[in-house]
């Protein structure tokens, strides 16, 4: 069983970048890939080929830390792509895709910022908490 | 009726038609509003210039590596800091991988979807839609040398996208003989495949659908793009040159001059200004001789060009232009695909240049100062402006991005279109995605402006008698 835990994010946008924050904290941490994207929609369904399982967090608007529902994860970075659903649907014809789950943390600021602000910083522990979680019960479920 | 809007409708995020109806119910006016960055020079004040080719390339999602070499370029001039050969075509090379994988992404996902299904539902719109009708084949090859082009770019860049080597004076990595091999065999393979990409099209070319698709827009603009000393069409350096609705040359700029061409004009229903031709001047939305709007991309870049500078996209070019300037819109398709095989030819060329595994990389800065670096990126003429203090810090930032100069241009497309296609109140989905089909020519980075949601997230509202009559949402 190999996994990937993606954190998405724009390290400039402020409060976007806290997918990144929360997978820096899993580094070393857990029994997976860590890997950090710029990029969503068709560059990160690529980034995913190869694993058994996907683990995705990103940035959504709303509140607190939730699972998002795959087919809904819209979240890209840059409009001069397709949606991550498109992408991982077209590749899933050529290639085998892993099984994908995503997480989101809560913001509504996306300012031109290298911090993030403090109302999403304390979901951070709540976030990684909840990918240990995700990341067991995958490799349980697996094994 | 009377045109209205509220400073309340500026956007935030995605991009905005706002189509006015007359009494009866045909298109008065519209409007295509593009989000924009803010506050992003004053985040740069204060940064250690050799930041800049990182920080901008992060700005933006969709051409990261336009950025980063307009910012590297703008540098070199900053620090009096001239490139040597090597690392010249390292980053020309690096560029063209870069439009490659660009153009083929906006050509078989993205805009080029309107031209190769046309008018089918919403739901068989995408990509998947096109590997239905074309085949499984078609979409791995796609797969395959879009993929080959990113290897090329992490290979020269260092990273697969958002490159970090290009830096003040050259480059910070030079390229092995058994790199070098790769990406030769790898450009080869991407010079069949643009053949194929381009001959898939050329069959919708000649349908009556396709004339169908280049009567709806077509305008009489300025034109703008690089050249080199051949005036070929070079996306990496040259002069900037501009002709005339007639195809003639207006001016030949050298990129520090670049500003004494180009003034920029507001309007009060967006933030987003509108460049022009200063020697021209802002007439409003309206095209001719008289009026200073350019338009910028694959279209400007081969209207203002005599050539290409390959051989395969030299024959295309002379076949597109054979009857002079090209004003139909939908052109900058047939412009995009001439350029994604001359990318594909002269990475195969460049991989193939006795200098390209050269050592000598990079020129030591000198003093810190202005400098001025202009790019075509895959969609328009990209200008990065620096001015640095004593100690290389930033003081200054000013980017016209390649969407701002095609903005005035889009506008009007939008128009056009609507005028063309909305007739007596009557819209839905499949006219307003030829209303949108228009501005989708331009490949337009509304992702420069602020992270998005979805796949080009955009609201179109019909207004008649006074209200909003339709509003269209999509991925919002």
């Amino acid at each position: 069983m190999s996994s990937v835990i993606v954190g998405v994010g724009n390290p400039l946008l402020g409060d976007d970048a806290v997918g990144l924050a929360v997978v820096q904290r899993l580094k070393g941490r857990v029994n997976a890939e860590v890997k950090q994207a710029i990029a969503g929609g068709l560059e990160l369904a690529e980034m995913i080929v190869g694993y058994d399982f996907a683990l995705i967090v990103d940035a959504f608007h709303g509140e607190g830390v939730q699972e998002i529902d795959v087919d809904r994860y819209q979240e890209t970075v840059a409009n001069h792509d397709i949606s991550f659903p498109a992408a991982y649907t077209m590749l899933s014809r050529y290639v085998r895709m892993p099984r994908v789950r995503v997480l989101g943390i809560g913001v509504d600021h996306m300012d031109i910022s290298e911090e993030l602000s403090e109302k999403v910083r304390i979901f951070i522990p709540v976030a990684v908490k909840k990918a240990k979680t995700i990341l067991e019960e995958e490799n349980g479920h697996i094994i | 009726m009377k045109v209205s809007i509220d400073p309340i409708t500026r956007l935030e995020g995605h991009g905005r038609i706002e189509i006015f109806l007359n009494d009866k119910g045909n298109v008065d006016r519209a409007y295509m509003q593009i989000p924009e960055l803010r506050g992003f020079e004053q985040f740069c004040r204060g940064r250690k210039a050799e930041d800049m080719p990182i920080i901008t390339a992060r700005i933006c999602g969709v051409c990261p590596e336009a950025h980063h070499v307009a910012a590297a370029k703008a540098l070199d001039r900053a620090f009096h800091a001239e490139p040597p050969e090597t690392a010249k075509k390292l980053r020309e090379l690096l560029y063209n991988a870069y439009y490659f994988y660009d153009h083929c992404l906006h050509l078989y996902y993205l805009g080029g979807i309107d031209v190769l299904l046309g008018d089918v539902p919403k739901e068989e719109r995408n990509v998947i839609g096109l590997i239905r009708k074309f085949g499984l084949e078609v979409g791995k090859e796609v797969i395959k040398h879009r993929r080959y082009a990113m290897e090329i770019v992490k290979t020269l860049g260092g990273r697969e996208i958002h490159p970090v080597s290009s830096i003040p004076g050259g480059v910070s990595k030079g390229l092995t003989e058994e790199e070098r091999a790769d990406i030769e065999k790898k450009a080869e393979e991407c010079i069949d495949f643009a053949t194929t990409t381009m001959n898939i099209f050329k069959e919708v070319f000649g349908s009556k659908r396709w004339n169908e698709m280049l009567g709806l827009d077509s305008m009489q603009t300025y034109y703008m793009g690089m050249v080199d000393k051949k005036n070929r069409a070079n996306y990496y350096d040259g002069d900037i040159r501009v002709v005339s609705p007639d195809g003639k040359e207006f001016a030949k700029i050298k990129p520090d001059d670049i500003f004494k061409y180009v003034e920029e004009t507001v309007e009060e229903w967006t933030y987003v200004k509108f460049p022009y031709l200063k020697k021209v001047g802002w007439k409003g939305f309206t095209d001719g001789m008289e009026s200073g709007i350019y338009r910028v991309g694959p279209l400007g870049r081969l209207n203002v060009a005599d050539g290409m500078n390959t051989k395969l996209a030299m024959k295309e070019f002379t076949e597109f232009k054979k009857n002079g300037p090209v004003h139909e819109t939908f052109g900058y398709y047939q412009a995009r695909l001439i350029e994604m095989l001359n990318a594909a030819e002269r990475m195969y060329e460049l991989s193939r240049d006795s200098g390209i595994t050269g050592t000598d990389l990079r020129t030591m800065p000198g003093e810190p100062g202005d400098g001025i670096g202009v790019v075509e990126a895959a969609r328009g003429t990209l200008i990065h402006h620096y001015k640095l203090d004593k100690n290389g810090l930033v003081e200054e930032v000013n980017l016209i991005v390649a969407t701002t100069n095609n903005n005035a241009a889009i506008n009007m497309s939008v128009a056009n279109a609507a005028r063309k296609v909305i007739k007596k109140g009557k819209v839905d989905d499949i006219l307003l995605n030829k209303v949108e089909s228009a501005f989708r020519c331009y490949d337009p980075c509304l992702a420069c402006a602020s992270h998005a949601l979805g796949e080009t997230p955009l609201v179109a509202n019909i207004h008649w008698k006074g209200k909003v009559y339709k509003r269209l949402e999509k991925n919002v």
